[in-house]
């Protein structure tokens, strides 16, 4: 997060009134961060339903635990802590389980009522310049995919979701070097994977 | 430095995490090496990819369903605790409300507190009570062995009677306090909960029908499907082999914490062996002469009993579901009365799952569990 040299907690106020007990308070915070959350989940399991799912819980969560926060950190940071290690403990379950119902990156993702969610930013670029950008996202999407776990994990945080070195391994209970070397790895993959798909950069 | 070094940097050098005299030795290189600037700049590009995946939107039913199940919890709990707290989650897609996971609670409360019953009134018999004949010492079971598989829908009073009136099956010595050993694969179907009584009330305690009460007890017997179209994982064969290899948490489940208490819940399977895809029946029964609360909790964090898998080590593992938040329903059962509850076998969490073959049992937390019972596959 970038706002992390910040003193003040943007959240504080809310969070002392769920502290209290205030239920609709928390409907606020999880208005503010569930974008994030679900994209932090979601691009460490790579299945848009089940990173619905591991939000849900990690929101009731930080709910239930809300009155120990002891404001050591951010709220926002000790989130997606919560949800990074509902994320990686979903991935293992899914990894054992076998479970085959990985979610294509290509397909649209539809939700619940049916309707297609639509993934592109509304800039409106031209048609041809629209289709080469799908191409690329997709391609990107793969290589982030095909990445191991452990590396896909600090790449979305690092890369994705802005965290800092620290708060990465705070995140992940690794030293920093762990993150550095893990980074640097991970970036080294999507690298030599999008050469191969893109041919040259 | 060499180039293989400076590499290894370069990630780090991006995000300007690399000390002082670190950084200076990199840009000194950089000016002279074309093949490390080359290298700076891929990485660079790469990172502008990545950024450039675009973020999802969440579900716009997201917030409403994590309310929900917020304001559940927060439901002020009425009287002493009666919740039972199950471990696993329920949560279900609003689509799929039509049933239900129907929770059934007890007096316990889940692992660490001591269990307190709520009495809705005070018993009208006094307990201790040594003239039974033999014949009604063995009430207890419900099914004994030799009643053979009970057909759905049949009550266990009935049946209770009816064990009165044949000869009575063994008789089991009086639940010891112990923590139970994993139990092997066994025909008994039911296990009583365990309790620690006094000698003198064994026999009391295991009456199911009091000398006062003439009359069978009402039994009322709502038949709900645990869930149905409730999303979650898909398990596999594989499950079984997955639990082995998690850590689990202790072997015993039936301990009590030795308050003398006479009340008895007895849970029982119609089955002991199933195909893949069965319905399971299980009945509750108040073997008590005082009433219970049961919450009916459809949904949430902490459900109605939980199932569990036996695994190699012979350890129990509980099965996640998934389903939801909804209303909360206070029924008494009455001593004597049972209800039945029923877990689909597929289809409980997600349409596509279906319960690994393995030997299963249904636990109300750590009051009292069904017997094993077998699921095989199709």
């Amino acid at each position: 997060m970038k706002e992390d040299k910040k003193i003040t907690d943007e959240d504080s106020e809310f969070v002392s009134l769920c502290k209290k007990g205030d239920v609709d308070a928390f409907e606020a915070l999880i208005k503010k961060h569930q974008k994030k959350m679900l994209n932090t989940a979601y691009r460490i399991i790579g299945s848009y339903e089940d990173a619905c799912e591991v939000v849900q819980d990690a929101f009731f969560s930080v709910y239930k635990n809300i009155k120990t926060f002891q404001g050591k950190s951010l709220f926002s940071t000790w989130c997606y802590t919560i949800v990074v290690n509902l994320s990686k403990n979903r991935l293992k379950q899914m990894r054992t389980k076998n479970y085959h119902e990985e979610f294509s990156m290509d397909d649209p993702i539809t939700t619940q009522d049916g309707s297609i969610k639509v993934e592109y930013a509304s800039d409106e670029p031209s048609a041809l310049i629209k289709l080469e950008n799908r191409e690329i996202q997709k391609k990107v999407q793969e290589c982030i995919k095909a990445l191991d776990d452990e590396f896909r994990e600090v790449l979305v945080l690092r890369d994705m979701q802005g965290f800092s070195y620290d708060e990465i391994g705070a995140m992940l209970k690794i030293a920093e070097g762990t993150v550095k070397s893990r980074l640097f790895r991970a970036r080294e993959s999507v690298k030599n994977c999008l050469k191969k798909v893109l041919g040259s950069f | 430095m060499e180039c293989k070094k400076i590499k290894e940097k370069i990630s780090a050098y991006i995000d300007d995490v690399l000390a002082q005299d670190e950084k200076v030795l990199i840009e000194e290189h950089l000016k002279s090496c074309k093949k490390c600037s080359m290298y700076l700049d891929n990485l660079r590009k790469t990172i502008g990819y990545v950024k450039t995946v675009e973020e999802v939107e969440p579900p716009s039913w997201l917030t409403q369903r994590i309310m929900a199940r917020i304001r559940t919890e927060a439901e002020p709990k009425r009287g002493i605790l009666r919740r039972l707290f199950s471990p696993f989650y329920l949560k279900l897609p609003v689509v799929a409300v039509a049933t239900l996971l129907i929770a059934l609670t007890t007096i316990y409360v889940f692992k660490s507190i001591e269990p307190e019953i709520k009495l809705a009134k005070a018993p009208s018999v006094e307990i201790v009570k040594q003239e039974h004949p033999p014949a009604v010492a063995s009430q207890d079971k419900i099914r004994p062995k030799s009643a053979g598989p009970i057909k759905k829908g049949e009550d266990a009073s009935r049946l209770a009677h009816k064990d009165r009136e044949k000869a009575p099956v063994k008789e089991e010595t009086s639940p010891s306090f112990a923590p139970e050993p994993p139990l092997p694969y066994s025909k008994e179907k039911q296990v009583e909960a365990k309790q620690p009584i006094a000698a003198g009330k064994i026999e009391t305690a295991r009456q199911y029908d009091y000398a006062a009460k003439p009359a069978a007890p009402e039994m009322k017997q709502p038949h709900v499907s645990l869930s149905e179209g409730v999303r979650a994982h898909s398990q596999k064969k594989s499950e079984i082999k997955a639990m082995r290899e998690q850590e689990l948490e202790n072997e015993s489940v039936l301990q009590y914490s030795g308050e003398q208490i006479s009340q008895k819940i007895i849970c029982t399977t119609d089955k002991e062996l199933y195909v893949q895809g069965d319905n399971v029946d299980i009945t509750i029964t108040n073997a008590s002469e005082k009433d219970v609360e049961i919450v009916d909790r459809k949904f949430i964090d902490g459900g109605f009993a939980t199932i569990e898998i036996r695994t190699s080590k012979g350890l129990w593992k509980q099965i996640e579901l998934y389903a939801a938040a909804n209303v909360a329903v206070n029924k008494t059962l009455k001593p004597g009365e049972s209800r039945i509850y029923i877990w689909k076998t597929a289809g409980y969490n997600r349409s596509d799952t279906i319960a690994v073959s393995g030997i299963y049992r249904i636990c109300l937390g750590e009051h009292a569990c069904t017997g094993n019972f077998e699921i095989k596959e199709k």
